[in-house]
């Protein structure tokens, strides 16, 4: 089984791609993808309610895909019932502080985490290239609550800072569409185990095969490789 | 004083912002004497260009007093092309705007994208304006060369974010350069720089609406060191000499 934690579709305006729902169903169909989560890309550059409504909408039209929500912690008034704006129909939730430009040291960031505890969500941040220390503060922060927390953004760059932390803090899993090769892969299981990597890809906006070939070409037995495809995820979400 | 403000948006943005419905915005315009706006679709900016300009265009019907940019995006010049071929010939369309270097599209102002949308754009002799947002004076080097191998077209240097210390001199025959006047925390006598360097009759009021509130550039202009005619200027008659279609 492969499900893909990472994807997108929608429109993307800082490079031509085509990145419809209808090209995502035409990765999966090709790389047999059994689950993809995917979230729409308008609520990461526009507007994320209109984003989510949008996600679940599309998602009704193949089982195949799982909601991802969004919300913009730039948008936040003051108002007390602003992260209820987050619909309990889905179970993650996906922050774009390096894209959106805000700090892991954000007040609306930290009001925001009681929340993802009350809706028992599994939290999922993009950490920006460049952002060091990022990684560290997030760890900080989230090791009061019981969500798990996945990072995305993860490679070579920031390879040192994400071991610490999944070595200080039970429940940082990592996500691997920046993992480059297979060594990567055989480092944080052997450093934190293959429990705590998760398969994502990025696309449509990175290639699949670019991901999953590394993966594929690593010298994980056959159990830890079905545990990061596919059975980590279930396991988070219950499914 | 009435006046025409060149610079607005239409959409919501990602930032704590209320004013965004049209009757806000029209009590807006009452409030400040404002007599005629040119809105950008945000969603056009920052997103989809299309979806953007197919909401823009419904406002635009409603109202009157409303204008618009057509939003393009240079990494989809066919799809750009097609833009301007529907909403250019429309009397309420003046010109390409906002576009933007860097941020939101991640694209430099001369690439070429926006040079091909940019040679598309002489098809439309009565439409030849473009409001660029510049990132930085690499940029806005950019655009006054720009300006110059495209004579034809209204070049308008969104925020007037130009350092005079090293373009001063350049761009003072440029006949087809202009400056609009919003943006955050310019120093106290930018417009007077502006006028004094570049003459009253290439500076247009914008205020960045609904980002921005228009009384701070207001303000600015009210509290320049300028006469009562270069302020009407400014505020009116630059726009409405410019951009004819809003005589209609």
């Amino acid at each position: 089984m492969i499900a893909d934690i990472n994807s997108y579709f929608g429109f993307y305006p800082i490079k031509k791609l085509d990145v419809s729902f209808q090209r995502l169903v035409e990765i999966k169909n090709k790389h047999s993808i059994d689950r993809i989560f995917t979230l729409s890309l308008r609520g990461i550059f526009y507007n994320f309610q209109e984003g989510n409504q949008e996600t679940l909408l599309k998602v009704k039209e193949d089982r195949t895909f799982q909601p991802v929500a969004t919300i913009d912690l730039r948008m936040y008034f003051g108002e007390e019932d602003y992260f209820r704006k987050i619909e309990k129909k889905f179970q993650i939730l996906r922050l774009f502080p390096a894209t959106q430009g805000w700090p892991i040291e954000y007040s609306p960031f930290y009001r925001l985490l009681p929340w993802i505890e009350e809706l028992n969500m599994v939290l999922m941040v993009e950490i920006g290239r460049g952002r060091g220390g990022d990684i560290t503060k997030l760890s900080r922060l989230t090791s009061k609550f019981t969500f798990p927390v996945i990072l995305t953004g993860i490679g070579y760059w920031n390879f040192a800072e994400t071991l610490s932390c999944m070595k200080d803090n039970p429940r940082i899993y990592v996500e691997t569409s920046q993992f480059n090769t297979p060594d990567a892969y055989e480092v944080f299981c052997k450093e934190v185990g293959e429990g705590r990597i998760i398969f994502g890809s990025g696309i449509p906006l990175q290639s699949f095969l670019s991901v999953w070939l590394p993966f594929e070409r690593s010298k994980l037995s056959r159990i830890e490789k079905e545990k990061i495809a596919g059975k980590n995820i279930s396991r988070l979400l219950n499914l | 004083m009435k006046i025409i403000d060149i610079h607005a948006h239409w959409g919501k943005w990602f930032f704590p912002i209320y004013l965004t419905d049209t009757e806000s915005i029209l009590a807006k315009m009452r409030r400040e004497n404002i007599e005629k706006i040119i809105f950008s679709s945000l969603k056009g900016l920052v997103y989809d260009f299309r979806e953007g300009n197919k909401e823009l265009k419904k406002v635009l019907d409603r109202e009157s007093s409303f204008y618009g940019w057509v939003e393009v995006n240079p990494h989809y010049p066919k799809e750009s092309f097609e833009e301007m071929e529907r909403y250019l010939p429309l009397d309420k369309f003046v010109g390409l705007g906002e576009l933007y270097s860097n941020g939101y599209v991640d694209s430099k102002v001369d690439s070429p994208g926006y040079r091909k949308i940019l040679e598309k754009l002489l098809d439309f002799p009565r439409k030849t304006r473009v409001l660029f947002h510049c990132t930085g004076q690499e940029n806005v080097g950019r655009l006054i060369r720009l300006a110059k191998e495209f004579s034809q077209i209204i070049f308008i240097l969104a925020h007037a974010n130009i350092d005079l210390e090293i373009f001063g001199k350049e761009v003072k025959d440029i006949s087809n350069l202009y400056f609009e006047i919003s943006g955050a925390n310019p120093p106290f006598n930018r417009i007077e720089e502006l006028v004094n360097h570049m003459g009253t009759e290439k500076i247009f009021f914008g205020s960045d609406l609904n980002l921005l509130n228009p009384a701070t550039f207001i303000g600015r202009v009210k509290d320049s060191a300028i006469s009562p005619r270069e302020r009407e200027a400014i505020f009116y008659y630059n726009a409405l000499r410019i951009f004819r279609e809003l005589n209609i």
